[in-house]
């Protein structure tokens, strides 16, 4: 009871002296209005391209795909604002603790009784509102939509739901990341890169033909599935409704999930937030579970989204199962590598805490050096590789087989090639750890910098060019299969495809190009193997040397 | 009941050792005065006892909880005024502290008259509806000290608050730290100019290289460091015949001569320092003064650190 009463005395607005701050200096000034300006000329540029698209296809009687005007400009109207509020966000709440920091007021901040929790909720209320200040500025065009037909009061208001609770998560997540950062530079680097990512995975997620994972994940797929065509989903509120409910219970959990863990960095959390972090932390854990499992299984069952891209002939939606588990593969291993690549750097700084470094002063051989090292990341590696994706996969492989849609070469390619991103990882991760022995923080930028520059530098714009050759059927796609073979990001795309009938119909995968992809990944491997042992030999010299 | 209680307290940044097994003991009421040239760990023991540092070794008692496990008690009944700080920008002064009041969670009733309250006794009211960042750093300085004590704490740890003023600025702090005083608050003032704070400490603590070589009470603190005398004889005319004199005195050392002056330092009983001023007139000398020196702060101060910086 008592532990109910302090909760609501920390989420009380009224009593958070950072949200009183910040909404009474950040109304001074001319400032807020010019953004609300610039958002709003933003969404009249796209209304206007909207609008004069959507009128030339109804000229040149194309408008077969288009329902209707109004939800034309609706769907284009919300995608912007998804857009700008992703972007928008992290540059207004990133700041929160760097800033005080920077100004060097956070030392008093901190001297005062605020908790951990009342920091991050009053840091978070703020931006928040002023977000939500823009997404109330944009209804009134919102409104011109609804008047021109095509989409209901419904489904406005849920879109708008979604964007509220997607920017208070975008909030939650760049303040949780400014508690943890040192320049807000770096914060409101971080709070954008991640907020883009989470729109590119809602634009993959369109464009993947396999049932689409989680609605609730992305504010794309939010949109995507509020406003879907009516032969998709039969009735608005008989199928999107109730798959909201617990994507934005999610949303809601992660963010206090954020609120919660936060700051724990700067202020001591109190006990009873340690109680509220572990029971939230679980509820999270499960209902991301529920919305995994059952938006599947009802996208799976249904005949959803994946039925309309299967090929004719398959079984429903499950035939492109075996591409999705293999795509969920493939972003489960990037992310491994990424993970234990950080953790393989922290764990060399335990080596050489242990006398690596002397023993190389003292004349230790590079080559044993390596062995130290390699012993102690290797079964990391191994570990991360046979259990993510590696099992992930073979179950794919297994059930594709059996649904007759997988390509099991393909599978074992992709195999291979996340070994080999895996292993790049590790001696990325050494060559920091060696470079900079005592300095965690600038090994795992340095690592994870260097991993995700070389694995994806050249797969960005060769995809691009991929997905665009694939979308006019009549075109040669050889020229994108062959240019993502250029980068390890566009291999373990390509393999993962093979999973997938929709690109092997496509042109894209494997398909009659077996042997290319499979040069390019035995490359790759071997190139990750000398890049390694370049790379920690050379150190050891360097090091030696001094 | 000591106010302040430390033992053993240790930091060390790296391979530099910070603080260096520190103790100290503060009485309630009392001013310390807490001097080390720039460097010498004066910021990183306060730092510590305002729970802002987690020491390495050693404990730390403020109003008797300890500094490591009771931080949120102790934050309540301390006031901390740091070295360097900002100020929030586009919020007026009284908002300004409207928002320390909130943060120390006092009724919203009770704040307007507490926000009046330390804006007069920091001298600030005729700026209560200034912008903050349009002070000047005087102003500033003592906006700072106001906030810090709108939740009426017990202890005010002060770290260089006449830092980077003018001369009027620092006479103004220093009348400020006077009324506190008479408010009865324990006070803790660090800085690394002695003279700002000889005049109205009760204690002093000096540390220099993160050691603190001598703390006490100024009169025993100048007792123990100087127990010899330094005394300094005018004369008209010559100087000779009174070096002459005090050379044959026994205690008498180190005598510098000048025209018309001449110093020296004497160690030893009343009774023979008394006998000096005698045997001088007795010879003739035409001495037209003759005087101890008081012994200064800073002199103690620039007898116990060696002027190594840290
Ligand atoms: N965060 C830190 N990291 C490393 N060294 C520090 C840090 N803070 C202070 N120091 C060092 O500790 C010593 C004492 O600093 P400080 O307590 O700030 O001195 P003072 O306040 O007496 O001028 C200085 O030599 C300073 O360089
Ligand atoms: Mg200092």
């Amino acid at each position: 009871m008592n532990a109910i009463r302090r909760l609501w005395f920390e989420l009380n607005p009224i009593h958070n002296p950072l949200l009183i701050r910040e909404l009474r200096s950040r109304m001074r000034g001319p400032r807020l209005f010019l953004l609300i300006l610039l958002f709003q000329g933003c969404l009249m540029v796209v209304l206007a391209v909207t609008w004069s698209l959507v009128y030339g296809l109804h000229y040149y009687g194309r408008s077969s795909i288009v329902s209707s005007r109004g939800h034309q400009l609706f769907v284009s109207l919300i995608v912007a604002e998804a857009m700008m509020i992703c972007v928008i966000v992290p540059a207004l709440s990133a700041g929160a603790f760097t800033l005080e920091r920077e100004k060097q007021t956070l030392e008093m901040l901190l001297m005062t009784p605020l908790t951990g929790l009342q920091a991050a909720w009053g840091k978070c209320l703020g931006p928040f509102l002023v977000s939500s200040l823009l997404l109330v500025t944009s209804l009134p065009p919102a409104a011109s939509c609804l008047f021109l037909g095509g989409v209901s009061l419904g489904e406005v208001c849920l879109c708008l739901v979604g964007l509220a609770l997607f920017t208070l998560l975008y909030t939650a997540m760049a303040v949780a990341i400014s508690a943890q950062s040192r320049s807000t530079a770096a914060a409101v680097f971080s709070g954008e890169v991640l907020a883009v990512m989470f729109l590119v995975a809602g634009g993959l997620e369109a464009l993947a033909p396999g049932p689409i994972l989680a609605s609730a994940l992305t504010p794309l797929s939010w949109v995507g599935r509020v406003c879907s065509p009516e032969e998709l989903y039969a009735g608005f509120l008989g199928t999107a409704v109730p798959f909201m409910i617990p994507g934005a219970a999610l949303l809601c959990l992660t963010t206090a999930f954020l609120l919660l863990h936060g700051p724990t960095r700067l202020v001591a959390p109190r006990p009873h937030h340690v109680a509220l972090k572990r029971l939230v932390g679980l509820a999270t854990v499960a209902m991301l579970a529920v919305v995994l499992v059952w938006g599947s299984l009802r996208d799976l069952l249904s005949s959803g989204v994946g039925a309309s891209f299967a090929p004719p002939g398959s079984i429903g939606g499950l035939s492109n199962l075996g591409g999705l588990v293999a795509m969920a593969s493939m972003v489960t291993c990037l992310a491994a590598a990424l993970y234990a690549n950080s953790g393989a750097t922290g764990h060399l700084q335990v080596i050489y805490a242990l006398g690596l470094r002397r023993g190389l002063l003292e004349g230790l051989r590079p080559r044993s050096a390596f062995a130290v090292g390699a012993e102690a990341c290797l079964p990391w590696a191994l570990a991360g590789w046979l259990v993510v994706p590696g099992v992930v996969l073979l179950g794919a492989a297994l059930m594709g087989e059996w649904l007759h849609t997988s390509d099991v070469p393909g599978l074992v390619g992709l195999f291979a090639v996340e070994l080999g991103v895996l292993l790049l990882a590790y001696f990325i991760g050494l060559g920091a750890a060696l470079r900079h022995p005592w300095d965690l923080a600038k090994q795992r930028i340095l690592a994870v910098g260097t991993l995700v520059v070389l694995i994806a530098y050249p797969a960005v714009p060769f995809l691009a060019w991929g997905f665009w050759n694939a979308a006019r059927p009549s075109a040669a796609v050889d020229p994108a299969v062959w240019a993502s073979v250029a980068s390890p990001a566009g291999l373990l795309v390509l393999f993962a495809c093979a999973g997938v009938p929709d690109f092997r119909s496509m042109g894209i995968g494997i398909g009659g190009h077996t042997l290319a992809p499979w040069m390019a990944g035995l490359a790759f491997l071997l190139a990750a193997m000398a890049l390694g042992l370049r790379n920690v030999s050379h150190l050891c010299r360097r090091l030696r040397g001094r | 009941m000591a106010m302040v209680e430390c033992q053993g307290l240790r930091k060390v940044y790296r391979d530099l050792v910070a603080v260096n097994d520190l103790s100290l003991s503060i009485g309630e009421g009392e001013i310390f005065g807490f001097i080390g040239p720039n460097g010498a760990g004066k910021t990183t023991t306060i730092k510590m006892l305002v729970t802002l540092l987690r020491p390495d070794a050693g404990t730390a008692l403020v109003d008797g909880k300890c500094v490591i496990r009771e931080q949120e008690e102790v934050r309540k009944v301390i006031g901390y005024m740091p070295d360097f700080f900002g100020v929030y920008d586009d919020i007026k002064v009284w908002e300004y502290l409207d928002f320390f009041a909130t943060a120390y969670r006092i009724e919203r009733h009770r704040r307007p008259q507490i926000i009046d309250d330390v804006l007069a006794l920091t001298d600030l009211t005729i700026k209560k509806e200034a912008f903050v960042e349009e002070l000047s750093r005087g102003m500033k300085q003592r906006l700072c000290l106001a906030k810090t004590l709108v939740h009426d704490p017990k202890v005010l740890f002060l770290d260089e608050p006449a830092s980077g003023l003018d001369p009027r600025a620092r006479v103004e702090i220093r009348e400020l730290l006077k009324e506190l005083r008479n408010l009865g608050k324990t006070i803790f003032i660090s800085s690394h100019i002695l003279s700002e704070l000889a005049d109205f400490v009760t204690q002093v603590g000096i540390i220099e290289q993160g050691r603190l070589v001598v703390s006490g009470s100024v009169d025993d603190i100048t007792a123990q460091l100087q127990p010899f005398k330094r005394v300094t004889v005018r004369v008209a005319g010559d100087t000779a015949p009174v070096v002459e004199v005090l050379q044959q005195v026994p205690g008498v050392r180190n005598i510098e001569s000048e025209p018309n002056e001449v110093r020296f330092e004497f160690e030893g009983e009343d009774g023979g320092f008394a006998g000096i001023l005698p045997a001088l007139v007795s010879r003739g000398c035409q001495v037209t003064g003759f005087g101890e020196q008081e012994a200064s702060l800073e002199e103690i101060f620039m007898r116990v650190t060696r002027g190594a910086v840290a």
